[in-house]
């Protein structure tokens, strides 16, 4: 009897079976109408930097000739090495250029580690929401992936504890905790100051290795910066960053600063992927980064990113049932909004799109799929305050309808 | 040589399934020597008809299937593809199309239909789950009018009737409750002049429900054509397809789904524009009997432009 879905099934490595998500991804094949008002994506505000990009490309080919249209080292460029690490002390991080990997944004970053540390079985702990693309990085290398709760001030220590210890009485070993301490994707949650010490302490006699994913401290728009983990324990931590927020997400430039050990395995890695980063990309990103302009975009970044996150929460004020919650986040990109029970964030989706408004279903971030059905995620950085205005006012009444509806049949 | 639209996209979520079967389409209208053009659900699509020779509908779900995009094309006196505005509402609506099969004698599972509006204002919640309970758990929960089982769920628990139900109305404004008929899934398209059976294939999932996430997850689902079935069934399933699809007027092509069990075939839904995808259920029938997926789109696009 023929088996005609897929002539290739069983050819697949067994990893495959842990790529999933194709369902959001279909319904999103209607965000490409022009009628329908996106909350859902992490796409940034790009407009400051479309100049500089024009004349810092004009500035390399010049400089550099067809030497920036060759291949690379897998290392990544040392001038844009040397920036990155500048860039990188205004948190009060010191890193040693040579201890840098740049990646194809942070999303390779994730998917290295994944690829130099991750056996089938192994457990690896985040934070429970976490980023989606580091749940898909290390299920593709068969993770046992286990979320940590956090509450309105990140991990709680106690019970990452309580994790740890169960995890020892099953005779298992984390191989890591990945964690994205400032304002996290998705939750816009940010590690108490008074929690990071005590974190890294608990890890540190568990002997446990902690990935920091530190994409938008630098889009922090109320509040004081946060010590990042990496400057409280250089050994301990491998630290993730990128330009996506700070520059552009379509540049793909992310970097790992790690031990040199590390480092040379992930150089190895990265050459098997793909060889080396762009160079002419890293040469317009270092270009870009010594050209004296980062801090007056950044500032009329921050500027509207805050502008579109009052909105945003001014939207909800005005349209949304008042058992909706959120927690205001001081930067990033995202708002996590719980809705009342029964609420099925992911079985409204649908309806939502039909009103001509998107947002990702907290579903999306967690390992097992029954956990966030009551959260969703929305994007304030990309739309703008009009769209914002309109998109919220969609939604609520989405949301509205459905909560009175829900009521109804239980009655 | 016909300058042909192939209508595809749309507002549905089943857009990107819609877009694949337009491409499909397109490039074996191309291989036939037509001038296919891929045109998207828009205010300029009706302009952009009036310049074709015939339109083949490769829209799936809302406009595609319901009638709409049949109704216009019938007002242009511009042939079309497949079956007629009416055949198109008859199928879209699976409440309406149980009724039809019903009186036609035609074996579908038991069923009861609630709409959100008696829900609000009739407190029909207790309606709801006395159905359930009349039905007898487990019950198949699904929107009456949405393709690609999108907002369907097999309800075994009565408490988890109340989000089966919650989800199935994000889709529609009415909800089937169905008898869940515990047998082989089966897709039989039909085609040609006489709607002539091809292949049935067989529908095999890891969770046993073929739910959305079966359809668009690639390992969610296994099809295999020609299903295993002995000559009686066989006879009997070929013969439902057929009956379905001539009760309903469905023309030049459609797929009926339906689940076999000990005392036979039930018919659960008729689709008068099934995906057309080089993955899809249609064009693995197609390829099983012989034909390539031109020989299929050279028939029905014939009998379209013979209808000019």
């Amino acid at each position: 009897m023929p088996n005609l879905s897929d002539p290739y099934r069983d050819r697949y490595a067994g990893r495959v079976a842990g790529m999933s998500g194709s369902e959001i991804r279909a319904l999103f094949a209607v965000l490409a109408r022009p009628e329908i008002i996106s909350l859902a994506g992490g796409n940034t505000y790009t407009e400051p930097v479309v100049d500089r990009v024009l004349d810092c490309a004009q500035a390399v080919l010049a400089r550099a000739g067809s030497k920036a249209l060759q291949y690379g080292a897998g290392t990544g460029l040392e001038e844009l090495r040397i920036r990155l690490v500048e860039l990188m002390a205004l948190e009060g991080i010191e890193a040693d250029p040579h201890h840098i990997v740049v990646t194809d944004g942070g999303q390779q970053g994730l998917e290295l580690l994944g690829k130099i540390f991750l056996d089938p079985g192994d457990v690896v702990l985040t934070e429970g929401p976490t980023y989606v693309g580091a749940l898909d990085a290390f299920s593709s290398y068969q993770a046992d992936i286990r979320s940590v709760p956090m509450d309105d001030d990140g991990l709680v220590p106690e019970t990452l504890e309580q994790a740890l210890g169960a995890l020892d009485r099953e005779g298992r070993r984390p191989k890591f905790l990945y964690l994205v301490p400032t304002f996290q994707n998705p939750s816009g949650v940010t590690l108490h100051p008074d929690r990071r010490g005590r974190i890294l302490e608990i890890a540190r006699r568990a002997d446990l290795l902690v990935i920091e994913d530190n994409p938008y401290a630098q889009v922090r728009f109320e509040g004081e910066a946060v010590t990042p983990l990496r400057v409280l324990a250089p050994d301990q931590v491998i630290y993730l960053g990128t330009l996506s927020k700070v520059f552009s997400p379509g540049m793909r430039i992310g970097w790992v600063l790690a031990p040199e050990p590390v480092r040379d395995r992930l150089v190895l890695a990265k050459e098997a992927a793909n060889l080396c980063s762009s160079p002419f990309t890293q040469m317009v990103a270092a270009t870009y980064l010594g050209s004296g302009h980062v801090p007056e975009d950044l500032e009329l970044v921050r500027k509207t990113y805050r502008e579109r996150r009052d909105a945003m929460l001014d939207g909800m004020e005005a349209h949304f049932p008042r058992q909706a919650v959120t927690r205001p986040p001081g930067g990033g990109l995202f708002l996590w909004v719980t809705l009342p029970a029964p609420l099925n964030t992911k079985a409204m989706l649908a309806k939502a799109l039909d009103a001509g408004v998107a947002y990702v279903p907290g579903t999306a971030f967690f390992p097992v799929k029954r956990d966030g059905r009551l959260a969703m995620r929305l994007n304030f950085s990309y739309p703008s305050v009009d769209e914002i205005e309109e998109g919220m006012r969609r939604l609520g009444a989405v949301i509205t309808e459905e909560l009175e509806l829900a009521r109804s049949l239980e009655g | 040589m016909a300058k042909i639209a192939v209508v595809r996209g749309g507002r549905s979520l089943e857009r990107e399934i819609s877009l694949r079967s337009g491409h499909h389409v397109a490039s074996a209208l191309r291989h036939l020597g037509h001038e296919p053009h891929e045109l998207d659900v828009d205010e300029r699509l009706t302009s952009g008809l009036e310049a074709m020779d015939a339109v083949f509908v490769a829209l799936h779900g809302r406009d595609g299937e319901d009638g709409t995009l049949q109704g216009v094309c019938e007002a242009l006196g511009l042939p079309y593809t497949g079956s007629g505005p009416l055949a198109c509402h008859l199928s879209f609506d699976k409440g309406i199309l149980k009724g039809v099969l019903d009186r036609a004698g035609i074996a579908t599972p038991a069923g009861h239909v609630v709409s959100a509006e008696a829900v609000r204002r009739l407190g029909a919640g207790s309606a709801v789950r006395r159905g359930a309970e009349r039905l007898g758990l487990p019950i198949v929960v699904k929107p009456v009018t949405q393709g690609s089982a999108l907002g369907l769920s097999v309800v075994e628990e009565p408490d988890d009737l109340s989000a089966g139900v919650m989800a199935a109305f994000n889709y529609a404004d009415r909800v089937l409750l169905e008898r869940f008929v515990d047998g082989v899934e089966l897709a039989v398209s039909v085609w040609g002049p006489d709607l002539e059976p091809l292949p049935p294939v067989e529908i095999r999932t890891a969770s046993g429900v073929f739910d959305f996430s079966a359809r668009v997850n690639p390992g969610g689902a296994d099809f295999l054509c020609p299903a295993e079935l002995d000559a009686d069934t066989l006879a009997a399933v070929n013969a439902a397809a057929r009956e379905a699809c001539r009760t309903l007027q469905m023309r030049d092509f459609a797929r009926v789904d339906m689940v076999v069990d000990a005392s036979g075939p039930k018919v659960l839904e008729v689709n008068p524009c099934p995906g057309l995808t080089e993955s899809s259920l249609l064009p693995l029938a197609v390829a099983t009997a012989g034909h390539t997926f031109e020989d299929f789109i050279r028939v029905v696009t014939d009998a379209a432009l013979a209808r000019a």
